[in-house]
């Protein structure tokens, strides 16, 4: 049983600075957790706090069956990944990873044995007579698994552990830790800022912003449904167009005024969002909702191009009309000149609705 | 060479000639004339500097007395230099754990080390004072007995390592705090999580970090301890006896006492050799620790 339970937990730096707020989360034995959200949002305090690293002003912890609140780090058979790996700078590779297992105490045969099974795994098998000096960031980055996996501990936990890797190295990684997850089984809890780490490696994900949780979920139903405005953009790149709406009956059905964007919406939205008609609310639209061709539900919308990003696969282009920027993820044929006048197609039946002065998502189910 | 590099070259001339020409009138010029000195017959009765060759060299080598002083000033330097770092380190650790006052802690600590060593040795010549002194004074207000700290042969040295150590540990606390300070963060909090207690922190984790500040730390104060001799001409003049005639000491009675100038010469250059093989040491293992 290693499922991990914060129960309204809270870091409060005094003088009303929280660094986490009341935070309750349930994690799954063995699940992949991704913390995602910007700087500062409490994330790796968060982390900290299930590591003891951090001091809990109110709440409890329970990894498993114990409750940890009160336990030192080294008690709660946790292993934690650091963003700056945070390895013995004077011990070898190899002495790297057994300092755990001679902290507690493990035979010398094991900690060979699960030393070399670790160097085989992530390929450290020519580097474990090294110094941590003598290694590149990808590798000190594997050292750094590597003395958290020989520990077998009940929970990992990893603060950023990719953010200073280059971007091919981070993919490799990427998928290399959710092998090293299906394969070891094991709780995880990984905190990130990079939306795509988190879409790619989290069995659930769980959005933070100022020390509080903003919407927990698995990453396609986030991204399919975000709670608010903040999760909607955060979780995308582009971000998600935002542009203040308001819906008016018109003719039995719905009609929707947005900036540039007018026209009725489809059958189903219009069933969907009734409620919030005449209140000022917000359009949410994808990038990738934001169409080269006209379809069955499309509004169209005609703007200057300001902004054009060729890449490769497919092609960012954002214009502007009437004030409004739109972004759009096009196929890579489209690609307009900077500054020509080109019309687009919002597809309304994959839009999001926001209350204006919440910023809270009208709900699409029944 | 291009033109940019020759400029260069001598704009770093330009800029050494003034160092370079107050060295070699202060320090050049008196070391060759020193080295001379240590090589010829020159007495101060009869200052003829010709040529003896290692003749004084020879001669004092010769003699148990120097061997004695080189002796003592070893086990005194070695002695206060393991104290200094041993409750430097200690001082150092505790005042990381200070948070209210720090500047204060520190301000106190190195008043001995700014004060000049001859008051040092003034202000305990006067503590230690067998008689009126307030340390046997207060021993026998305990009812204990006097000690005749610095008149007392078997005691001496060690007074005068004591008195060594209160003065220099400051700096030793100071170049370790600085150590302890640029000590990072992450390794401390991976030990934590990985199981170590304090203890074992600063058995793994700290010691060796802090090693190459430490190395730097004990071969500056070798070397300064080598070269004490102002302790010694204030309060005990290398006795009882010869119980405290450290080689600096021993060259200085041979040469203004002895008048044997060329003999004290050439003792004060074997100190010399040994400071600058310290020296060489110290250099080297700052050049491995920038590697």
């Amino acid at each position: 049983m290693t499922a991990i339970t914060l129960d309204n937990i809270s870091r409060d730096y005094g003088c009303g600075i929280f660094g986490v707020r009341d935070v309750s989360l349930a994690i799954d034995e063995g699940e992949f957790m991704v913390l995602l959200g910007p700087s500062g949002c409490g994330k790796s305090t968060t982390l900290r706090m299930i590591a003891g690293l951090e001091v809990i002003t109110s709440g409890r912890i329970r990894i498993g069956a114990r409750d940890v609140t009160e336990l030192a780090p080294r008690s709660r058979n946790v292993a934690v990944v650091f963003q700056s790996y945070a390895l013995y700078p004077h011990m070898s590779v190899r002495e790297n990873m057994r300092f755990g297992m001679k902290m507690r105490g493990t035979p010398l045969d094991e900690q060979d044995r699960r030393i070399a099974d670790a160097a085989e795994i992530l390929g450290l098998d020519p580097y474990l007579d090294r110094k941590p000096g003598a290694l590149s960031g990808g590798q000190r980055q594997r050292v750094a698994l590597g003395r958290a996996m020989v520990r077998e501990p009940d929970v990992f936990l990893m603060d950023e552990p990719l953010s200073n890797l280059d971007a091919k190295l981070r993919g490799e990684m990427r998928q290399e830790l959710v092998k090293l997850h299906r394969r070891l089984g094991k709780t995880m809890v990984f905190v990130t800022h990079d939306h795509v780490e988190a879409m790619t490696m989290g069995d659930r994900i769980c959005i933070m912003r100022d020390g509080q949780i903003e919407q927990v979920g698995p990453p396609l139903e986030v991204y399919a449904n975000p709670t608010n405005t903040f999760v909607a953009q955060f979780l995308a790149s582009p971000a998600m167009n935002l542009i203040p709406a308001r819906l008016t009956a018109a003719g039995g059905g719905l009609g929707i005024t947005a900036g540039p964007l007018a026209g009725a919406l489809p059958a189903r939205e219009a069933a969907l969002y009734a409620r919030a008609a005449a209140e000022p609310a917000i359009l949410g639209l994808r990038a990738e909702d934001v169409l080269t061709a006209p379809g069955p539900a499309t509004l169209p919308v005609s703007g200057k191009v300001i902004v054009r990003e060729a890449l490769g696969a497919e092609n960012l282009i954002g214009i502007e009309t009437d004030g409004v920027t739109l972004s759009a993820r096009t196929e890579r044929q489209f690609l307009p000149a900077f500054g020509d006048q080109v019309t687009l197609h919002a597809d309304m039946s994959q839009m999001h609705l926001f209350n204006a002065a919440t910023g809270v998502a009208y709900p699409k189910g029944t | 060479m291009g033109a940019i590099a020759r400029n260069r070259i001598r704009a770093g001339w330009a800029f050494a000639a003034p160092g370079l020409a107050m060295l070699t009138v202060v320090m050049g010029i008196p070391l060759l004339y020193a080295l001379a000195i240590s090589l010829s017959s020159m007495t101060l009765i009869n200052p003829d500097l010709s040529f003896a060759g290692m003749v004084n060299f020879a001669k004092i080598t010769a003699e148990p007395l120097f061997w004695h002083s080189l002796w003592l000033t070893l086990r005194y330097s070695v002695a206060a230099v393991i104290g200094e770092f041993v409750i430097g380190l200690g001082i150092a650790l505790m005042l990381r754990q200070v948070f209210t006052m720090r500047g204060l802690y520190f301000a106190v600590l190195t008043l001995p080390m700014a004060m000049s060593p001859i008051a040092v040795a003034l202000i305990w010549r006067m503590l230690l004072q067998p008689n009126l002194g307030i340390v046997n004074q207060s021993l026998a207000a305990m009812g204990l007995p006097m000690v005749d700290w610095l008149g007392d042969s078997s005691i001496a040295l060690s007074t005068l390592i004591s008195i060594d150590i209160w003065q220099q540990t400051s700096f030793v606390v100071l170049l370790l705090s600085a150590g302890l300070a640029s000590l990072p963060r992450e390794p401390y909090e991976a030990a934590e999580v990985d199981g170590a207690g304090p203890v074992q922190q600063f058995w793994y984790i700290t010691l060796p970090l802090l090693r190459p500040v430490s190395a730097i730390a004990i071969v500056i104060q070798l070397i300064n301890e080598f070269r004490t001799y102002d302790l010694i001409y204030v309060l005990t003049k290398g006795g009882p006896g010869i119980s405290t005639e450290l080689l600096s000491f021993f060259a200085y009675k041979r040469a203004f006492q002895g008048l044997q100038v060329n003999e004290g010469t050439a003792a004060a250059f074997i100190l010399l050799v040994i400071i600058l093989m310290i020296t060489v040491v110290f250099f080297w293992l700052l050049e491995r620790r920038k590697r």
